[in-house]
């Protein structure tokens, strides 16, 4: 009995070092949308339906908004709030010191892209992700290289570890610009790394999203909505843009967003990072919830040189 | 109460670990932040970085671990919070943004592409010289197959009035400190582990050495952006930085290097690439990057591929020298069949 309230002890202490630093949560409840219709259907990941395995000991863990799943060989999270899901494998348990020999990585499924993405497209779709909402498919390619740094400036070599397969969203013909739904998979077709964030999108927004669209092929509406948006971003100038849906981010853990907006790439002056700007079916700029900054500066230590 | 002995061992293994934990906190454990969005207009407000920054160390702190280092915004970021007091005068890295006690840094905000040129190539050969620089011949185009010229100029972070922070020549280097020693000839009043730069055209496909190298005195990686087709660059997005910290917060095992390149997964905004697929933060084709440097090529491959969340706060595994590069990135298209450079 001493030892458990020893233990329990130690656990308040820890608890108390800990829960300090952590960051304040957002306390406003999510609203997820009420008014979703079969059009517009999300899409929640569960492990049962992946092909993740996160290895021996395998034990189920609940941390604040997160729960997870989680083995020697990785850990399957699910975003409690937003219903996303992220798997991340551990390279190595126990943890490989420094200067150590180190294991391969998984070798993937294939080196043919299409071949890699016709397995994973069947395998989430075949999980539940909505398949009339797919409109289309891409790769990204996670690749790795060296060498000794007297060579100077290195030569291209660079080998293929492997590719991740993405579902594209469209709802009603309309890109939905923050929804992912991608794997990664080895040569055993199980799953190296995966992501899902596949919320429903309330009709409303689809219903705007038409309407927006539909508008901007008349000219003379085309007309007038631009000049409404180059009052509100004289730096948008001739730049094409177009319409799409756009919603909260999968760590987003504020109140559900989601709008039907027309979107524009700004591109900096002089080169620099490019913008992306929204604008509302009015013509006015659209800043999400989850674009906002949360924090205050910290005192500058030292007098501007 | 009985308990068994298993118990009460695999009770005192976890509070050891926790102890563990909470050691390593106690010595590198901090998140430092620095982000522009109100640019003059010379170099063009920007809207997302701030939120940006504030989005990553959120995450970061939402499970024990971390602890928040400085945050450093708009006219408060200075070319001096990034370099180095012993090589550059009025440097002041080791009160901003490589602090002694910090175990990661990330900024956010512009940087300069006049690495980029529009000269046309088809080979690194037919490229003009310029002097003092290394240069390639860039893919822009498979059907013909052609390129554009690219040179390893000095990469830059640039703050609010427009004025750059080099880490490519001989103002900056970061993450030294006693354990790393002083072999960088920068004293040991550093300390970072790993350092984010989401800035546009954050480095030169292919020229990661001369463009790069300098930065290294004790970091263990340096993540960045690498637009990977001329006019193509990063997008101006919020969720880069908590896309990454996703991967910490679902396992603090998984290694820090992968951890930023699969981050471009989950980034969403952003354009077509050239050569099929695109978006994911990047306005046409691009990667994530993530660079590693150590004495040998065992210890960089391990910093590169293997180094966990858990360990890059220990500063036994800082950087001791600067013998060989190992990277790890991801394309947001097939890079594989699509190859940047141009023989």
């Amino acid at each position: 009995m001493r030892l458990r309230t020893a233990s329990i002890g130690l656990v308040l202490v820890l608890t108390a070092c800990t829960s300090a630093q952590l960051a304040p949560t957002t306390t406003e409840p999510p609203s997820r949308p009420p008014t979703v219709g079969p059009e517009g259907a999300g899409y929640d990941h569960k492990m049962e339906q992946s092909r993740f395995k996160v290895g021996a000991d395998a034990r189920r863990e609940v941390e604040g908004p997160y729960a997870r799943v989680v083995g020697d060989k990785g850990a399957f999270l699910v975003d409690t709030i937003t219903g996303a899901t992220l798997a991340v494998p551990t390279r190595a348990f126990p943890a490989i010191p420094k200067g150590a020999a180190v294991p391969d990585f998984p070798r993937p499924l294939t080196e043919n892209p299409e071949e890699h993405t016709a397995v994973v497209r069947a395998y989430l779709v075949g999980a539940g992700v909505p398949a009339a909402q797919v409109s289309g498919t891409h790769v990204t390619t996670t690749m790795t290289g060296g060498g000794p740094v007297k060579d100077g400036a290195q030569p291209a070599r660079s080998r293929l570890l492997w590719y991740s397969t993405h579902l594209e969203r469209s709802v009603a013909g309309i890109p939905v610009e923050s929804s992912f739904a991608f794997a990664a998979l080895d040569s055993a077709r199980q799953v190296i790394t995966e992501g899902i964030y596949w919320p429903g999108i309330p009709a409303d927004v689809i219903r705007k999203a038409r309407e927006l669209k539909q508008r901007l092929e008349s000219e003379n509406d085309r007309t007038a909505f631009l000049a409404r948006v180059r009052a509100a971003r004289p730096d948008v100038g001739e730049t094409r843009g177009n319409v799409n849906i756009v919603h909260t981010s999968a760590g987003h853990h504020g109140r559900f967003e989601a709008k039907a907006v027309y979107t524009v790439l700004v591109r900096s002056p002089n080169g620099g990072k490019v913008q992306i700007v929204r604008f509302d079916e009015t013509g006015a700029v659209v800043v999400m919830a989850d674009e906002r900054p949360t924090g205050t500066d910290s005192v500058k230590p030292s007098i501007k040189r | 109460m009985q308990l068994s002995a298993r118990h009460v061992t695999g009770r005192f293994i976890a509070v050891a670990l926790c102890l563990g934990l909470l050691a390593a906190c106690a010595t590198e454990s901090r998140i430092t932040i620095e982000a522009v969005d109100a640019y003059n207009t010379a170099c063009g407000r920007l809207s997302n970085n701030i939120a940006n920054v504030d989005n990553f160390r959120n995450r970061m702190l939402s499970i024990p671990g971390c602890t928040a280092g400085a945050r450093w915004t708009d006219a408060n970021v200075w070319t001096t919070d990034f370099t180095d007091p012993q090589v550059v005068a009025g440097g002041d890295d080791s009160s901003n943004f490589d602090q002694s006690g910090d175990a990661i840094a990330y900024f956010s905000g512009h940087g300069t592409c006049d690495d980029q040129t529009n000269t046309a190539c088809t080979s690194a050969a037919s490229c003009p010289n310029v002097p003092g620089v290394e240069k390639r011949c860039l893919r822009f185009t498979d059907n013909p197959l052609a390129g554009r010229c690219v040179y390893s100029r000095p990469r830059n972070i640039v703050i609010d009035s427009c004025q750059n922070a080099d880490y490519s020549t001989n103002g900056v280097r970061w993450g030294e400190d006693p354990s790393a020693g002083g072999w960088a000839g920068a004293g040991t009043n550093g300390g970072i582990n790993l350092a984010v730069i989401d800035n546009s055209c954050g480095i030169t496909p292919d020229l990661f050495i001369p463009e790069l190298i300098n930065a290294f005195a004790g970091v263990s990686t340096i993540a960045l952006i690498m637009p990977t087709r001329v006019g193509d660059d990063t997008a101006d997005v919020a969720n880069r930085g908590r896309s990454f910290a996703d991967r910490y917060v679902a396992n603090v095992h998984s290694s820090v290097g992968p951890s930023w390149t699969d981050a471009i997964n989950s980034v969403t905004g952003g354009s077509a690439c050239a050569f099929g697929g695109g978006n994911h933060g990047i306005v046409g084709c691009g990667a994530h990057i993530a660079i590693s440097v150590e004495v040998d090529q065992p210890r960089a491959e391990w910093a590169n591929g293997i180094e966990t969340w858990v360990q890059l706060r220990d500063p036994a595994n800082d950087g001791i020298g600067r013998g060989w590069m190992a990277w790890i990135f991801t394309c947001n298209y097939d890079c594989n069949n699509h190859p940047f450079i141009l023989p």
